[in-house]
């Protein structure tokens, strides 16, 4: 089973979340921040600091802690809010 | 709103699956009340945190190893399980509670669910908040680094993912929970490069007698010596993980010693190696719902804010009732016990005094004790500099902060909030609450988190929000007859 985070390809074993099979291959970061652009990853992994957040299958501010991974999923890292095609 | 409940309003809400909600459910379902009961959660399995579970049932039998007293879990689940196929008990999972109100004239609570962009309201005439909690956080330079993850955060990782944060692990803050993460973590593979706790062990001299009176305590006590042992895990007391380096994560920690008073001592900075820090100064209770219900809270010894309750777990508010972490902090057995005299009190099983007062009073004083032994020390804050971010989400670093926290037209934690952003972001102050508390007033004093009154609990849409076609109404209940009886006339 495998899902995708920016173009790679991450193997993961079923009732993993995102995070975790992430995490499992070295992958610590899922965004940037809004104003300094400083990566960030997993801090509290149970889905209260809001610091693991992904574009997951075009959605961004998705939790990855709180995602069970799926096959064919297609996650990307996310920048800021995540809605830069909004122009706002 | 959709009620998501058949048998609508139901006799007890329960709002949290962890032990303590778990145990409500237990006790609620055995009780002679025959009570129909809803119990609700955010994660898909019950388990809450302590017993937190993989999604899936096979990775489950993997991360067994990482878990403690699971046959107690298994018990509760099964309970829980034949209550439901019973028809005596709802589960609803994978629901988050952003608010729960009552009906000013029927007392009847309403708890306002979030599950995706879907709104859905349960109606209950009793609510057990069992919401549990979460690492408290102190900030440091280098802590916003990837790596750097919460002591629980380590340790859900393991027993939702059986998954290492690191292989090289430094961990810090104070607390008996370190070494629980620390050798769990080095059961799964990870070399512990060390555990510094910022408090010194001696701190338990004076309460030697809540050990004796708590025997279990005393034996996974002794379980966590050996783990430690066979693993060769340094234990660096008076000492504290005072920065995080590296470039894109985290590739060092910068260890130091402190003094009795809590303030580093010069010249003791060391630097380790590590892929990981995993820290923890305790935990904040969850109590956002009995805030929004007006409950009357309390500042316990380890300076965290819970739901204050009674002998039976009543809290102020008429049909509200605590259990767990959520009244404050004290660990799995305590939980089990508060939870089960809540969800029987709850259900109308009315005892003046429950048979298992004595033995929470003893786990309440192991509780103390340990709060008094492991308090977050004086002087955290002098090893901040101006640009270590305090608020995460909003990225407000320590001089802005404090040019608040200094300046007396905002030297209060709101004023702060409202001139920095500080606890506006996506956590909505969870993560920098009590740090920002402490550095936006003027008198150092360690006080309580000042950001604990969120309106909403949980992230809802806009979109659920608008589905919301129908607020509920007391004309509407009666209308579908889902009140009871009532002899006065009401008023609309």
């Amino acid at each position: 089973m495998t899902f995708q985070f920016d173009g790679r390809d991450i193997e993961f074993r079923p009732g993993q979340s995102v995070q975790g099979a992430l995490v499992a291959v070295g992958v610590l970061s899922t965004r940037t921040t809004r104003i300094a652009g400083a990566p960030r990853g997993m801090f509290c992994g149970i889905g209260v600091c809001f610091d693991c957040l992904a574009v997951i299958d075009g959605q961004p501010d998705q939790r990855s802690c709180l995602t069970p991974a799926e096959d064919g999923m297609v996650v990307c890292r996310q920048e800021g809010t995540g809605r830069d095609d909004l122009g706002v | 709103m959709t009620s998501v409940s058949e048998i609508s309003p139901a006799d007890l809400i329960i709002i949290g699956g962890g032990p303590a909600g778990m145990a409500a459910a237990a006790a609620a379902l055995a009780s002679r009340q025959a009570a129909r009961v809803v119990l609700i959660d955010g994660n898909r399995n019950l388990g809450g945190q302590y017993w937190r579970q993989p999604f899936d049932e096979g990775l489950a039998v993997k991360t067994r190893r990482h878990h403690h007293h699971l046959g107690k879990y298994q018990q509760l689940k099964q309970e829980l399980l034949q209550g439901e196929s019973d028809g005596a008990l709802t589960l609803l999972l994978g629901r988050w509670v952003w608010t729960v109100t009552k009906d000013a004239e029927t007392g009847i609570f309403t708890a306002h669910t979030t599950r995706g962009d879907v709104a859905e309201g349960v109606q209950g005439k009793a609510v057990v908040l069992a919401a549990g909690a979460f690492d408290r956080q102190l900030p440091f330079p280098g802590w916003d680094l990837p790596g750097v993850v919460t002591a629980g955060g380590a340790q859900a990782l393991l027993k939702s993912n059986d998954v290492l944060v690191g292989k090289r692990v430094a961990v810090g803050g104070t607390g008996p929970f370190l070494i629980a993460v620390a050798t769990g973590l080095a059961e799964a593979g990870a070399d512990i490069v060390g555990v510094h706790e910022a408090n010194s062990y001696l701190k338990w001299a004076p309460h030697v007698g809540r050990l004796a009176g708590n025997p279990s305590k005393l034996i996974e006590g002794a379980e966590l010596g050996f783990l430690t042992a066979k693993h060769r895990i340094p234990i660096r007391t008076r000492s504290a993980i005072i920065e995080a380096r590296g470039r894109e994560r985290v590739e060092q920690a910068v260890v130091a010693r402190l003094d009795a008073g809590g303030k580093v001592l010069e010249g003791t900075g060391k630097v380790v190696d590590v892929d990981a820090i995993a820290v923890g100064w305790g935990f904040t209770a969850q109590i956002e719902l009995a805030l929004a219900l007006g409950a009357e809270t309390r500042v316990d010894v380890d300076g965290t804010e819970a739901v204050a309750i009674d002998d039976l777990q009543r809290a102020t508010v008429d049909g509200l009732f605590a259990a767990g972490e959520t009244c404050g902090i004290g660990g799995l057995e305590l939980a089990l016990i508060e939870g089960e005299i809540a969800g029987a009190t709850a259900v109308g099983e009315s005892e003046t005094v429950h048979p298992l007062t004595k033995r929470r009073g003893r786990l309440q004083g192991f509780a103390t004790a340990m709060h008094h032994a492991h308090p977050v020390t004086d002087h955290w804050e002098s090893q901040l500099t101006a640009d270590t971010i305090i608020c995460r989400c909003e990225e407000v670093t320590f001089d802005r902060v404090s040019q608040a926290g200094n300046d007396p037209l905002t030297n209060d934690p709101r004023s702060t909030k409202l001139v920095t952003r500080t606890g506006m972001g996506w956590c909505q102050g969870r993560m920098c609450g009590y740090a920002a508390s402490c550095l936006s007033t003027p008198t150092s004093s360690r006080g309580t988190d000042a950001f604990a009154r969120r309106p909403v609990a949980a992230p809802v849409s806009l979109g659920a929000l608008a589905a919301m076609t129908q607020w509920q109404s007391p004309a509407d209940n009666r209308e579908s007859g889902n009140l009871p009886e009532t002899t006065d006339s009401p008023t609309d």
